[in-house]
C-alpha cells in the first residue's frame, strides 16, 4: 500500500470516528445549557482532534484530503446540529439490540449493557467493516474504530455484589476479565479478518498486527475502568482518554503509549481493587 | 460461633464502633436494633470485609473469616445499567444446586426478562434478595431487608429465613422495623453508641422494644413539644 492510499483510508475513516465519538458523548444536555451554539464548541474540538491528521495530510502535501477531511466535519456538524440524532439514536438503538445480544453470553453484561446502548453503531461500523474489506486497510481500521465504540462499555462501575460475585482477588479478577473480553472480541471480529485476509492474502501480516492493536484497546479500556472504579459510580472523563487512544491509534510514533498506558493502569487497578476485593481470605 | 473481638472502626477520626464485642451463634437469626447512626451498617460492613477495623479481630470457629462464609444483601441497592433482572441473576454464581430459578420468579412474581429500569423499588430489593440465595453462603448479612417491600413480601420473606434457619444457615439482620425483628429473629442484639449494650431472647422482645421507645421518647419529647409550642 502507497502513502496516498494510506492517507486516504485514514481521511475516509476519520469522520466515521468523529461521529461514533459524537454518539458517545454524554455532555450534549450540559453543552446545550453552557452555550446556544453548541456547533461552535463541537467543531472547535474535533478540530483540536483531527488537527495531527490534518498536520500529517499537509506534511505530505495531500491538500485534496485535507480539503475533504475539514469539509465532511463542516458538513458533519452542519448535519447534526440540524437533525435531532440523539431523539432518534436511543429507540433505534432499543429495536436492534434483540439481534445482537443473542450472540453475547449472559456473563458480559458490560457487553449486553453497551450493546442495548450503542448497539446500531456497532451493527453499521461491523458491517462496513464487511463491506468495504476489498478497499485496502478500510476493514483493519474501521475494526480499530468499533473497539474505540466499545469503549463506552466500561464506562460504568458495577456495584460492590457483582465485583465480588467470583471471589478472587484484584490479580485473578483483572486476568480473568482481560482474558474473557478479548477472547470474545476475538471472536466478534474473526470473521471480518478472514475476509479480509482473502481478500489480501499479500498483506496477511497486518491481521495479527492489527489484532494486537484491537487486543491492546480492550485491555486499556479494562485497566482504566478497574484503575479509577469506584463502586456504582460513571467512569470520569472516559472521552478524553478514548481521545487519546484514537490518537494513539492513528500516528505511527505515538502507537505504543496505548499499550504503555494500559501497563501502568493495570497496576494502579490491582491497587484500587484491593480495596474492594477480599483481601482476608 | 462468630466472633467479634473489640471491633474498632472510625471514618474521618469519627468512631463509629467502639470496642464492640458480640458472639453470633450460628444456624440462628439474628437482629440487630439500633437508632439511626449506631453502627448497624458498619457492623455488617465490617463483618464482610467492606470496612476494615482499626483494632480487633472477627473470628468463625478459631479461623479468620473471608468473605467465602458471607452472602451479603447491601441497604442500597445498585444495578449495572440497561440489564434485565435474569443477566443480573445470571452474574451471580449458583452454589445451591436445588436452586430453581423459576419457582423462586414465581414466589417473588419478578419480570426477569424485563430491564432492571422498570422495576419498582420492592421488586428491586426481592431482585437484590434472590441474587443473595442464589450464592448460597452459610451467612447471609442482610441490611434492611424489608426496605420497599409489601406487605404480603414481607410475609414471604419471613417464611423464607425460617426455611434458611431450619437448613442451619446464619442469618444477621437489620431493620428499622422493630416488629420485622420480632416476628422473625432468634435473638436481637441492640446497639447504641457503636457497642452492643445487650443481647435479648425471644422472651425479652417487648422489653427491649419498650427500651426503645423510652429512648426515643426521652431524646425527641423536648424537641417535639418546641415545635408545637
Amino acid at each position: 500500500m502507497n502513502n496516498y492510499s494510506f492517507s486516504l483510508a485514514v481521511t475516509l475513516i476519520t469522520p466515521i470516528a468523529i461521529l461514533s465519538l459524537h454518539f458517545l458523548r454524554r455532555d450534549h444536555r450540559f453543552l446545550n445549557i453552557l452555550r446556544a451554539q453548541t456547533y461552535k464548541i463541537y467543531f472547535q474540538e474535533y478540530f483540536c482532534l483531527i488537527s495531527p491528521i490534518l498536520i500529517l495530510l499537509s506534511l505530505n502535501q495531500h491538500w485534496l484530503l485535507v480539503i475533504i477531511l475539514l469539509s465532511a466535519l463542516v458538513l458533519m456538524i452542519t448535519v447534526l446540529n440540524f437533525i435531532p440524532f440523539q431523539t432518534l439514536w436511543r429507540p433505534i438503538s432499543f429495536f436492534t439490540f434483540p439481534l445482537l445480544l443473542h450472540f453475547i453470553p449472559p456473563f458480559l453484561f458490560e457487553w449486553r449493557s453497551g450493546f442495548r446502548r450503542s448497539g446500531i453503531q456497532v451493527l453499521v461500523i461491523y458491517s462496513l467493516a464487511l463491506g468495504l474489506s476489498f478497499l485496502p486497510f478500510a476493514s483493519l481500521f474501521l475494526l480499530a474504530l468499533l473497539t474505540f465504540v466499545m469503549s463506552g462499555f466500561y464506562t460504568d462501575g458495577e456495584s460492590l455484589s457483582i465485583l465480588n460475585a467470583g471471589l478472587l482477588s484484584p490479580k485473578e479478577f483483572l486476568q480473568k476479565k482481560i482474558f474473557v473480553h478479548c477472547k470474545y472480541t476475538s471472536i466478534g471480529l474473526l470473521p471480518v479478518l478472514l475476509v479480509y485476509f482473502v481478500q489480501h492474502p499479500a498483506d496477511w501480516y497486518f491481521i495479527p498486527i492489527a489484532w494486537c492493536v484491537y487486543m491492546v484497546n480492550i485491555v486499556y479500556f479494562i485497566t482504566l475502568k478497574y484503575a479509577l472504579y469506584r463502586p456504582d459510580k460513571k467512569l470520569v472523563a472516559e472521552t478524553v482518554w478514548t481521545a487519546i487512544l484514537f490518537v494513539s491509534t492513528l500516528i505511527p510514533f505515538l502507537f505504543p503509549m496505548p499499550f504503555l498506558i494500559a501497563h501502568r493502569n493495570y497496576s494502579l487497578a490491582k491497587i484500587n481493587l484491593k480495596s474492594y476485593l477480599d483481601d482476608r481470605a | 460461633m462468630i466472633a467479634l473481638n473489640d471491633i474498632n472502626v472510625s471514618y474521618d477520626n469519627h468512631p463509629v464502633l467502639q470496642s464492640l464485642m458480640l458472639n453470633l451463634e450460628e444456624g440462628k437469626i439474628h437482629g440487630l436494633v439500633g437508632l439511626n447512626g449506631s453502627g448497624k451498617t458498619t457492623l455488617l460492613n465490617a463483618l464482610y470485609g467492606f470496612v476494615k477495623p482499626i483494632r480487633g479481630a472477627i473470628s468463625r470457629n478459631d479461623r479468620k473469616v473471608s468473605r467465602k462464609d458471607f452472602a451479603f444483601l447491601e441497604t442500597q441497592n445498585y444495578f449495572y445499567p440497561l440489564i434485565t433482572g435474569r443477566e443480573y441473576l445470571s452474574i451471580f454464581t449458583e452454589q445451591n444446586r436445588r436452586f430453581n430459578l423459576d419457582n423462586w420468579t414465581n414466589l417473588f412474581a419478578l419480570p426477569l426478562d424485563e430491564l432492571i429500569e422498570t422495576y419498582s423499588t420492592g421488586m428491586k430489593k426481592k431482585l437484590a434478595l434472590l441474587a443473595v440465595f442464589k450464592l448460597d453462603r452459610e451467612i447471609f448479612l442482610l441490611d434492611e431487608p424489608y426496605n420497599g417491600l409489601d406487605l404480603e413480601s414481607t410475609t414471604v420473606l419471613k417464611l423464607i429465613l425460617d426455611e434458611f434457619r431450619k437448613e442451619g444457615k446464619t442469618i444477621i439482620v437489620t431493620s428499622h422495623v422493630y416488629e420485622t425483628l420480632v416476628s422473625v429473629c432468634d435473638l436481637i442484639h441492640h446497639l447504641e453508641g457503636g457497642k452492643i449494650c445487650g443481647t435479648y431472647q425471644s422472651d425479652d422482645f417487648r422489653t427491649l422494644g419498650n427500651q426503645i421507645t423510652k429512648l426515643v421518647e426521652q431524646r425527641s419529647a423536648s424537641t417535639i413539644k418546641n415545635i408545637f409550642k
